[in-house]
C-alpha cells in the first residue's frame, strides 16, 4: 500500500477537485443544453402558434369583414378587408368578396409590401404572401369577366398581370379540336403542326353552347391555310371569315375581328368545305392578348397563372398557412337570374393567407419575380403633329391601342385657341412596329383641333407597353366654334392606315373629357353705343329673339369698376342682327334694389344674315348721379353680380335679369367701389350785402331749413367787415344734406338787424 | 509537518476556494441571465397571448350584427409583475399590450391584428392619464377585471360587464326603445308602471331609438311642493347631442324642480351611440327611493343618495 506523504497531500485533493468539477461540469452542460432546447422548443412552438393565428385571423378578417373604410383603396385604407358590402343597405354578408378590393389588396401589396404587411400583422415580425386561385379550377378563370366599380388598370401580382379592359376583368375562353371538334383520324394537320398532333376540327360539326360573361371579344381561330374564302366561324349566327388571312405552311394564328356576346352563345362554322381546318379558337376581351406572340407552341392559355401572388413570397421553411373559400360578388346587374330564381355566381376563389419565417431569408427585395408577356412596361413618347394629313381610318384591322385618360398641361388644364396647347395622353398598346394616329376634336367631328402620329422604334415585338404621350397643338378659332365654356375633348386613336375622326367604329379606341376652351369660336367685332335719353321698358322675347345666348362677359379696364371712371365689358354674343334687330343691352348691379348701371344699344348691321357670332365691347360711365335712366344711386363697395340683359323688341329695354320673358342674359362677378352717394355735400354760393348802418364787427351763417331760423349755424370764412356795402363775398359751407334746399341768411353783429343775402337758396 | 508546510496548504485551499467561487459566481451569472430569459419569454408568451386574445374577441364581436356582447377578463398583470396598458390608435387597426421587461425594464409591445379601428370605450380605465390624444384608447390596467364588448350601430363598445351599477350590486338592464326621439317633458308612458296608489315615484331608464341608433338617459321624478333635486353628474362618456334639464358645464349638474302639483320634472341626456354617466343624486332632497326602469322589468330598486353609474349598450 502507498503511504502518502505530506508532500502529496494537495496533489491528492487536486484530483478529487478536479474529478468532482468535471463532473459537475458535465451535469451543468446537460442541465443547460436541455435548458436551451426545452427555451427553443417553448420559444419556436409559441411562434409557430402566433404564426398560426396570425394565418387564421388574417384570412378570416379578409373573408369576412369588408374593411374599413367601406369602400377603401390601397390609398385610404385603414382595415383591409375583402367582403362587398351595399352601400344601399350597408349589409354585409361574409364570404361574398368585392371584386374592386381583390384587385385593391393586391395593388396595395405591390405598391408598398411593408405598408401591407404593418397593416395586417401589426408588429410582429413574420413576413407574408397572399395566393389567390380558384377553388373549382386550377387557372384564374374565376377571377375573369369581373365587373370592377373602380378599377380600370391592369392589376400585377407578383407572378403575373390580371388584365383589365373597360372596369372589367378580361376573360379567356378557350376551344379546342382537341375537346370539341377532334378528329382523331386526321392525318393532314398532324404535318401541320397541329396541337396534339392529329386532332382538328372537321367539315359539318355542330355548334357548341358557351356561357360568357358580357364583352367585346376579339376572336382568333388557329387555322390552317384554305382556299375556301367563304369559310365562317360564327358567333351567334354573325360571321367572321376564317381565311381572311391566309398564312401559308404551318398551322398560325390569325385574328377573325370582334363581336359582344354575353350569357350563353352558339359558337359554330358556316360555308366549310372538306379540308377545313381549325385547331384553336381563343375568345378573349383583352384586346392586348395575341396569341401569335404570347401561345406560339402549346394550346390552351399558359399565361394566366394558377394563382394570384402579393405579398413576399416565402423563401424560409418555416410556413404557417390558412386557406379560406369565398364568392366573388357582383353587381346585381352583372348576374342571370331566371324568372325571379337566385342569382348565380360561379366565381369561387380561395384567399391562403402564408406566413412564414426562415433563417435563410434573403433580403425583402425579390430578385426573381417572373415576367409575362403582358407586363405593361411604361413610356413616355411624343406625337409628331403632321399638320394637314388627312383622315384616313380604314376598317379591317385589329384594335391594337387602348386609351386611358387624357389632360391638357398648359393654360390650367384649359384649351384656348391661337395658343399652343400640350395635351398628355395614356394610352396602352403596341405599335405594331409602326406609326399610331391620333385625332384630336372639340365636341365632334366638325371641331378637329389637330391629329398626330407616334411611333416607338425601340418597341419589342409583341410587348405591350404603357404610354405617356404628349402632344402639342395650337387650334384655330375657325375649325373648331365652340364658345367659351365646357366641352368635350376628344382623341381617336387608330394603329393602321390614318387617323380616324371622333366617333368612328373603325377607330381603335375613343376617349372623351370635359375641359374648358377658350377663344375658339371666331367672332365678327361690333359697335355698341352708349345709351342716352329716355328708355321704355319690357323684356319680351316673344317677336324679335335677336340674341340667342351670351357666350362670355369679361369686365376690361379698370378693376373694380370705380364711380367717375368708364369701365368697358366684353361681350361675346350669338344671334341674328341686322338693320332691324338692333339690341338694347342693360347693364344691371344686383344690389337691392337692382341699379341700372348704364346701357349701350348695337350698331345696325346690315351686311349680316342669320345666326353670327358677335364681340362688341360696352362703355359703362359710373355715376352715383344718374343710373340708366337718370336717377341718382347709391352703392355699398363690395363684391356684385353683374347682369348683362339684352333685348331687340321695339327698342326697348329690360331691366329685370329674372324676367320670365327676358330675351338673353349673362352675369359676372364684379368688385363696386367709390359708387357710395354721400349724405351730405359741400357748397358754395357768392353774396354781398346792399345797404345797412353801422360797422360790421362779426358775422355768423344762419340755416333754415322749416321756414323758422334754427338753431344751426356755420362760422363765416370770408365775411364783410366795416362798411361794406355791395360787396361781393363767397361762402364754402361743409356738411349740407345732399337734395335739401336751405336759406342761408347771415348776421352781422354791429349791424341792428339780419340782413338777407342775395340769392341765399341753396340746394 | 514543517512550519513552512502548513503555508502551503492554505495558499491550496484559498487558490481552489477562489478559484470555485469564482465559477459559481459566473454559474449563478449565467442561471440569472437565463432565469430573466425565461421570464421575458413568458412575458412574451401572456402578453401576445393577451393581445390575441382581446383582437379575437373584438374580431368575432365585428363579424356579428348589432346588439351581441361578449365578455373577456384582462389579468392583473403580465408575467413579471410588470404593469401594461392595453391600447388602441384611430388610424392603426392593431391592438397593442404594452408593457415592460423583468429584466431590463425597457418596453415590450405586443400586438394583433383587429379587423375594425371604430371602437369606444365607455369604462372606468380609459380615463387613465396614458390616453395622449382623443383617437387613443389606452386602458391601464391595475387589477383584473372584465371588459364586455358589444356592437352597437356599426361601433364596437367596451364596457363594464354590467351597465348598471351601485356600489356593490350591478345589473343588466335592457333599454326602453322607440321609433322616433323622446317627447320633451320626459314623462315616457311606462313611468307608470312603477307608479304607487299615489303616483309618487323617481325613475331612471334608458330609450334607445330605433331610427337612428341614438340613446337617451333619462331621470324623471315626481316632486311635492318645494321639493328640488339635484343630482352631480360625476362621469360622462359619449358623444351627447341633445340635454334638457341638465347643466354641462363646469360641475355637471342635473336640476329637477317642482313647479306645481303632480308635474312631471325631468331631465334627459341624448348621445349619438353609447353612453356611460356616473349620477350622484343628494340623498336629502326628496324622500321617494330611485328605481331604474327595465323594459319588462323586474326594475331594479336603488338606494338613495348613492352613486349609480348607467351605460348603453
Amino acid at each position: 500500500m502507498h503511504r502518502l506523504s505530506i508532500g502529496e497531500r494537495g496533489q491528492m485533493l487536486a484530483w478529487d477537485l478536479i474529478f468532482g468539477v468535471i463532473i459537475f461540469f458535465i451535469a451543468f452542460s446537460l442541465s443547460i443544453q436541455l435548458w436551451e432546447t426545452a427555451y427553443s422548443d417553448i420559444r419556436s412552438g409559441e411562434e409557430e402558434y402566433e404564426m398560426n393565428w396570425l394565418a387564421q385571423t388574417v384570412s378570416d378578417q379578409l373573408v369576412r369583414t369588408p374593411g374599413y373604410p367601406h369602400d377603401w383603396n390601397p390609398s385610404d385604407v385603414v382595415v383591409f378587408g375583402l367582403v362587398e358590402n351595399s352601400h344601399a343597405t350597408q349589409n354585409v354578408e361574409s364570404r361574398i368578396l368585392d371584386p374592386d378590393k381583390i384587385m385593391n389588396l393586391v395593388t396595395a401589396f405591390g405598391n408598398d409590401y411593408t405598408g401591407a404587411r404593418n397593416n395586417l400583422l401589426g408588429s410582429s415580425k413574420f413576413e407574408m404572401y397572399i395566393e389567390i386561385g380558384c377553388a373549382n379550377r386550377t387557372d384564374l378563370g374565376c377571377l375573369q369577366g369581373l365587373r370592377l366599380d373602380s378599377v380600370d388598370k391592369n392589376v400585377r401580382c407578383d407572378n403575373t398581370v390580371i388584365p383589365v379592359s373597360n372596369k372589367r376583368t378580361d376573360s379567356y375562353i378557350w376551344f379546342e379540336a382537341e375537346e370539341i371538334w377532334g378528329n382523331h383520324r386526321d392525318q393532314y394537320c398532324e404535318t401541320k403542326g397541329c396541337s396534339n398532333d392529329n386532332m382538328s376540327m372537321i367539315h359539318g360539326v355542330e355548334p357548341e353552347r358557351f356561357k360568357a360573361d358580357g364583352g367585346t371579344y376579339q376572336i382568333w381561330a388557329r387555322t390552317v391555310e384554305s382556299a375556301n374564302e367563304n369559310a365562317m366561324l360564327t358567333l351567334d349566327g354573325a360571321g367572321h371569315r376564317l381565311y381572311r388571312i391566309n398564312y401559308p405552311g404551318l398551322v398560325t394564328w390569325s385574328w377573325l375581328g370582334q363581336q359582344n356576346i354575353s350569357g350563353h352563345t352558339f359558337i359554330g362554322f358556316s360555308d366549310t368545305v372538306e379540308g377545313d381546318i381549325v385547331d384553336a379558337i381563343l375568345l378573349t376581351t383583352d384586346r392586348f392578348y395575341d396569341p401569335r406572340f404570347d401561345n406560339l407552341e402549346s394550346f390552351g392559355n399558359p399565361n394566366i397563372h394558377g394563382v394570384c401572388i402579393a405579398g413576399a413570397k416565402d423563401k424560409g421553411a418555416h410556413i404557417m398557412s390558412s386557406q379560406k373559400t369565398a364568392i366573388v360578388g357582383q353587381p346585381v346587374g352583372a348576374l342571370e337570374s331566371f324568372m325571379g330564381m337566385q342569382a348565380i355566381n360561379d366565381k369561387v376563389v380561395d384567399i391562403r393567407v402564408v406566413i412564414w419565417e426562415g433563417e435563410d431569408i434573403e433580403p425583402r427585395h425579390l430578385a426573381d419575380q417572373t415576367t409575362t408577356t403582358t407586363t405593361l412596361e411604361d413610356y413616355d413618347l411624343i406625337c409628331v403633329d403632321h399638320g394637314s394629313e388627312q383622315e384616313l381610318c380604314v376598317s379591317f384591322n385589329q384594335k391594337w391601342a387602348e386609351l386611358v385618360n387624357m389632360r391638357i398641361v398648359s393654360a390650367d388644364g384649359k384649351l384656348i385657341c391661337g395658343d399652343s396647347n400640350d395635351i398628355i395622353v395614356e394610352w396602352r398598346g403596341r405599335h405594331a412596329g409602326d406609326e399610331n394616329y391620333f385625332a384630336f376634336f372639340v365636341n365632334g367631328p366638325q371641331g378637329l383641333i389637330g391629329s398626330c402620329t407616334s411611333e416607338n422604334p425601340a418597341e419589342v415585338g409583341g410587348q405591350i407597353y404603357e404610354y405617356n404621350m404628349s402632344c402639342s397643338f395650337i387650334p384655330d378659332a375657325n375649325d373648331i366654334s365652340a364658345p367659351d365654356g365646357v366641352h368635350d375633348l376628344i382623341v381617336t386613336v387608330k394603329d393602321f392606315g390614318g387617323w380616324c375622326n371622333a366617333s368612328d367604329i373603325r377607330a381603335d379606341d375613343e376617349l372623351r373629357t370635359r375641359v374648358g376652351v377658350e377663344s375658339c369660336l371666331a367672332y365678327d367685332v361690333l359697335g355698341c353705343d352708349q345709351y342716352s335719353g329716355s328708355i321704355k321698358l319690357l323684356c319680351d322675347n316673344q317677336y324679335s329673339k335677336a340674341v340667342k345666348a351670351i357666350h362670355s362677359v369679361v369686365l376690361m379696364g379698370a378693376d373694380p369698376m370705380q364711380c367717375g371712371d368708364s369701365s368697358r365689358l366684353l361681350i361675346r354674343w350669338e344671334g341674328t342682327h341686322g338693320d332691324a334687330q338692333q339690341v338694347q343691352w342693360a347693364f344691371i348691379l344686383e344690389d337691392s334694389p337692382r341699379v341700372c348701371l348704364s346701357g349701350c344699344t348695337t350698331v345696325n348691321e346690315t351686311s349680316e344674315d342669320g345666326d353670327m357670332n358677335y364681340e362688341m365691347i360696352c362703355e359703362i360711365d359710373l355715376d352715383y348721379d344718374s343710373d340708366c335712366r337718370g336717377n341718382p344711386y347709391s352703392i355699398d363697395d363690395g363684391e356684385y353680380t353683374l347682369s348683362i340683359v339684352a333685348e331687340s323688341f321695339d327698342r326697348n329695354w329690360c331691366l329685370n335679369p329674372a324676367s320670365d320673358t327676358v330675351e338673353a342674359v349673362a352675369s359676372t362677378s364684379v368688385q363696386v367701389i367709390g359708387c357710395e352717394k354721400p349724405d351730405t355735400e359741400t357748397v358754395n354760393f357768392d353774396y354781398f350785402i346792399g345797404d345797412y348802418g353801422g360797422q360790421v364787427t362779426g358775422a355768423q351763417l344762419w340755416t333754415d331749413i322749416t321756414g323758422a331760423f334754427e338753431d344751426s349755424s356755420a362760422s363765416v370764412s370770408d365775411p364783410p367787415v366795416g362798411h361794406d356795402e355791395n360787396t361781393a363775398h363767397t361762402e364754402t359751407i361743409e356738411d349740407v344734406p345732399i337734395g335739401q334746399c336751405n336759406e342761408w341768411n347771415i348776421w352781422l353783429s354791429g349791424v341792428d338787424d339780419w340782413l338777407n343775402i342775395t340769392d341765399n337758396w341753396v340746394c | 509537518m514543517k512550519p513552512k508546510d502548513r503555508g502551503q496548504a492554505s495558499i491550496e485551499f484559498m487558490t481552489v476556494l477562489g478559484i470555485t467561487l469564482l465559477i459559481f459566481i459566473m454559474l449563478g451569472l449565467y442561471v440569472y441571465q437565463n432565469y430573466v430569459k425565461s421570464a421575458d419569454l413568458k412575458t412574451y408568451i401572456y402578453g401576445q397571448r393577451l393581445s390575441n386574445h382581446i383582437a379575437d374577441s373584438l374580431n368575432t364581436i365585428n363579424t356579428v350584427s348589432d346588439g351581441h356582447s361578449s365578455s373577456f377578463s384582462v389579468p392583473e398583470r403580465l408575467e413579471g409583475s410588470r404593469r401594461y396598458t392595453i391600447n388602441f390608435y384611430g388610424d392603426e387597426s392593431s391592438v397593442f399590450v404594452e408593457g415592460s421587461s423583468l429584466a431590463s425594464g425597457r418596453p415590450l409591445v405586443y400586438s394583433s391584428p383587429i379587423t375594425s379601428v371604430n371602437i369606444r370605450c365607455m369604462i372606468p380605465e380609459c380615463d387613465s392619464i396614458c390616453n395622449k390624444s382623443s383617437d387613443h384608447i389606452c386602458i391601464q390596467v391595475n387589477n383584473t377585471f372584465d371588459i364586455r364588448l358589444s356592437r352597437h350601430a356599426g361601433a364596437i363598445y367596451m364596457m363594464p360587464k354590467y351597465n348598471v351599477l351601485q356600489g356593490e350590486n350591478m345589473f343588466f338592464a335592457v333599454p326602453y326603445y322607440g321609433e322616433g326621439h323622446m317627447d320633451a317633458d320626459v314623462e315616457p308612458p311606462m313611468a307608470y308602471e312603477a307608479a304607487d296608489s299615489q303616483r309618487r315615484w323617481n325613475i331612471i331608464y334608458i330609450y334607445r331609438n330605433l331610427e337612428d341608433e341614438s340613446t337617451t338617459l333619462a331621470i324623471s321624478a315626481n316632486l311635492t311642493n318645494d321639493e328640488r333635486i339635484i343630482i352631480d353628474i360625476k362621469r360622462l362618456m359619449g358623444d351627447v347631442v341633445q340635454t334638457s334639464g341638465v347643466d354641462l358645464l363646469a360641475s355637471p349638474e342635473i336640476h329637477l324642480k317642482h313647479s306645481g302639483d303632480w308635474e312631471v320634472k325631468g331631465a334627459k341626456i341624448r348621445f349619438a351611440g353609447g353612453f356611460m354617466a356616473c349620477l350622484d343624486p343628494y340623498p336629502y332632497m326628496t324622500s321617494q327611493d330611485w328605481t331604474f326602469m327595465v323594459r319588462g322589468g323586474p326594475h331594479i330598486k336603488l338606494e338613495r343618495g348613492e352613486e349609480i353609474c348607467i351605460g348603453y349598450p
